[in-house]
């Protein structure tokens, strides 16, 4: 028995991929930093401010409450479908470079 | 190879609406069996079968179609399904019926970890072509103690996400067949194997999908019916704002005549009561690094197709289906918590307690009186006992186990049978199909096997005796551990998914990220991440008295201000050897289980902690060795490397 995680081929096109031995030919893949921002805020930032968001009422619902059940996830749904466009229509375009 | 794809479009369609149809039907039967005088206990142990049969059929399936992959949407499907697992779909609704506002903190943080998934890891990884974290860091991080590090993480935390899963298919179990917990926790652990020995290594993971409709149905149905009963507004999501306004003002109403006692009360409305802000954060933290990098949802990752599109696309479908999932939980706590404040303030007398609560009492999930409600007589007798007794129910008096809540709702708000065992057979199917996940993973790891399942179609013979023979004994330790019942189902399976981001999230999202990172520094932060969630989980489980006692030499904090504490300790040296000291080290150590905290960070909040320590150790040895290397070997890194580290 061998234990541990298996080892692939170093000279695999996965570790290429990784180390970027084919960057020269792509756009460096960035780090999604508005999308995380975006995503940070609604995941840490929102739940904190429920007591005073609770004075406003949304749909018959306590508007902290609402966010914390509903209004954070819906939002982070949100977040994702943008980025994901975002970074298909990104990568659409250096397909067409190419 | 098209017609291989819309071939296999075909069957999961077909496969999907066919168990979903199978499903409903035996419910159905099963539900007509018992309107023509079949006992209960009959068509409990039916709905029980069906769910097995439900399990089974997907491990069959994911044999069969092992090495192809779903498309986008049911690859979606089946990450909904994994990420969220049975044990939190069983657990979640109990935790923000018995946390009020609090419990919330679990789903926010499964969700946001689906959005990290999507954003940061899912794309990279497909990019990469690794089609799991074992085999991502063998490929960035070569070597013997990177991998068998990787592989002592990997077991822990599945092997903990495993006796989550247990203890809801244990509580399952004991519910529908009428086994005590620890009887059902046993069978439930035979059949994960046996479904786990069916499904192969290599299974394919997008069978578990066909789960997800089910479970949405099950789950769905009740509430919509409930909501257009009782509100005119068949959409669950929005009706449930009634249940909510209706549950305070009994809750008021019940606190002025002295029906509650606020020290017990877990508002819905009304955050950071259960839990401070800080550990509220901590809990979401937890779950989101955890729920991004859990090793049975990056397998779920497509393989075949390195597209960061493809993979994108599935990660964005999974949050969509998640947060689908995670908005009808709060709505089932509300329905559950207006049926029994509804009870409560009805002034029911015991006599004509409902059904249902006698028959979670005759399963030690339900106590009136601080006793469990096995019948009328003994709920008098023990009320009766009681020194402040009024004669009236209060709503304190009543306390119903969270982890049998969602099971409880159908009958607590008054549905037919037929919504409970729609509920549980789906439940059922979910927890044996998703436990087959961190099984598996653990297998993978202490096998050496982390190349990925579906490349490599066929496992010799020998190997699949090897790892089977591994699956029992994992699932036996699973199973030893999940009968004694630590804790509830939705901690031990948060306590996973901190030990997953503890031991992971640094690592692999500066494998995926940072190409500074060396091995070294990988393992450096793995050990720290773990170390600390370790202390923290051991120490206020295992020695909770020890761990309190000393928690005031690091955090300022502890016992010796603590005069219950104080008086407890004092209790227990002068109680007499036998059961009196028993009883007074058990209320010492529950004391100090639920005090122990480290600047008052509780132990499903040590992500808090341990994810900055893994952090700087990652980065801080990375630092060292890398210069290390670098001045050694003389090596220039290029300019387009170095760009992918941006």
């Amino acid at each position: 028995m061998r234990w541990g995680c298996a080892v692939p081929d170093q000279s695999s096109p996965e570790r290429d991929a990784v180390d970027g031995a084919h960057g020269a030919r792509e756009r460096p893949a960035r780090l999604p930093v508005v999308a995380l921002v975006a995503g940070a805020i609604l995941a840490f930032a929102v739940p904190r401010f429920v007591q005073p968001l609770n004075l406003v009422d949304v749909l018959a619902f306590p508007f902290g409450y609402y966010m914390a059940a509903q209004g954070i996830l819906i939002g982070l749904l949100i977040v994702g479908i943008i980025s994901a466009r975002w970074h298909n229509r990104r990568e659409g375009r250096d397909a067409k470079v190419s | 190879m098209v017609r291989d794809v819309l071939a296999l479009r075909r069957v999961t369609r077909i496969a999907f609406a066919g168990l979903m149809l199978a499903a409903v039907l035996g419910v159905a039967g099963l539900v007509f069996l018992a309107q023509l005088g079949v006992p209960a206990t009959l068509i409990d142990g039916g709905y029980w079968t069906l769910g097995v049969l439900l399990a089974a059929l997907i491990a069959l399936g994911a044999h069969r179609y092992r090495g192809t992959v779903g498309s986008a949407v049911v690859g979606g499907l089946a990450g909904a399904t994994t990420v969220v697992s049975g044990a939190f779909i069983l657990a979640l609704t109990g935790a923000i019926f018995s946390w009020g506002h609090d419990g919330l903190a679990f789903a926010i943080g499964l969700g946001a970890g689906c959005l990290l998934l999507q954003l940061v890891i899912a794309p990279r990884m497909a990019q990469a072509g690794a089609t799991s974290l074992a085999g991502l860091f063998a490929m960035r991080f070569p070597g013997r103690l990177a991998g068998m590090t990787c592989a002592g993480v990997v077991v822990l935390a599945m092997l903990t996400l495993l006796v989550a899963e247990l203890m809801a298919a244990g509580l399952i179990g004991a519910r529908v067949l009428g086994l005590s917990y620890a009887s059902a926790t046993a069978v439930a652990a035979v059949v994960v194997l046996a479904c786990f020995a069916l499904r192969g290594f290599h299974g394919a993971v997008w069978t578990n999908g066909a789960l997800f409709p089910l479970l949405l149905i099950a789950l769905a149905v009740p509430l919509v019916i409930l909501s257009a009963i009782w509100y005119g507004v068949p959409l669950p999501q929005i009706a449930y704002a009634n249940a909510l306004w209706q549950v305070q003002g009994l809750e008021e109403m019940l606190l002025e005549q002295d029906l509650a006692d606020p020290a017990f009360m877990r508002p819905m409305l009304t955050p950071f009561v259960a839990l401070t802000p800080v550990n509220f954060l901590g809990i979401v933290l937890g779950l989101a690094a955890g729920a991004a990098v859990v090793p049975t949802v990056l397998g779920l990752s497509p393989p075949l197709e390195r597209s960061a599109r493809s993979a994108r696309s599935a990660a964005l479908w999974t949050l969509g289906f998640v947060v689908l999932l995670l908005t009808l939980f709060p709505v089932a706590a509300a329905y559950a918590k207006l049926s029994l404040a509804t009870l409560v303030a009805d002034r029911t007398p015991i006599a004509e307690l409902p059904g249902w609560v006698f028959t979670y009492g005759r399963l030690g999930l339900l106590q009136i009186c601080e006793r469990a409600a096995t019948d009328v007589e003994s709920v008098i007798a023990a009320c009766a006992a009681l020194p402040d007794g009024t004669g009236a129910l209060a709503l304190h008096d009543i306390a119903i186990d969270p982890d049998a809540l969602l099971l409880a709702m159908p009958e607590m708000t008054g549905l037919s049978g037929g919504a409970f065992g729609l509920l549980a057979v789906a439940v059922l199917a979910v927890v044996l199909t998703t436990a087959s996940g961190p099984l598996g993973a653990a297998v993978r790891a202490l096998t050496g096997d982390g190349r990925g399942a579906m490349q490599e179609a066929a496992a010799s013979r020998r190997q699949y005796a090897l790892g089977l023979a591994l699956g029992a004994l994992l699932v036996g330790v699973a199973a030893a551990v999940a009968s004694r019942h630590p804790a509830g189902v939705v901690e031990v399976a948060a306590w996973a998914f901190t030990l997953t981001a503890a031991g992971f999230f640094p690592g692999l999202f500066a494998a995926l990220w940072w190409r500074r990172v060396t091995a070294a520094g990988a393992i450096a932060g793995m050990f720290a991440g773990l170390a600390v969630v370790l202390v923290y989980l051991v120490g206020t489980q295992q020695f909770p008295v020890q761990f309190y006692e000393a928690q005031e030499a690091i955090s300022g904090s502890g016992a010796s201000g603590d005069e219950y504490f104080v008086e407890l300790k004092e209790a227990w040296l002068e109680a007499a050897p036998g059961e009196m000291k028993d009883i007074a080290r058990a209320a010492l150590d529950a004391h100090a289980r639920s005090a122990a905290s480290l600047w008052g960070i509780g132990n499903l909040a040590a992500a808090l902690l341990a994810l900055p320590a893994g952090i700087f150790a990652l980065v801080a040895v990375s630092l060292l060795t890398r210069a290390r290397s670098v001045s050694a070997e003389a090596e220039p890194i290029s300019p387009q490397r170095a760009n992918l580290g941006a």
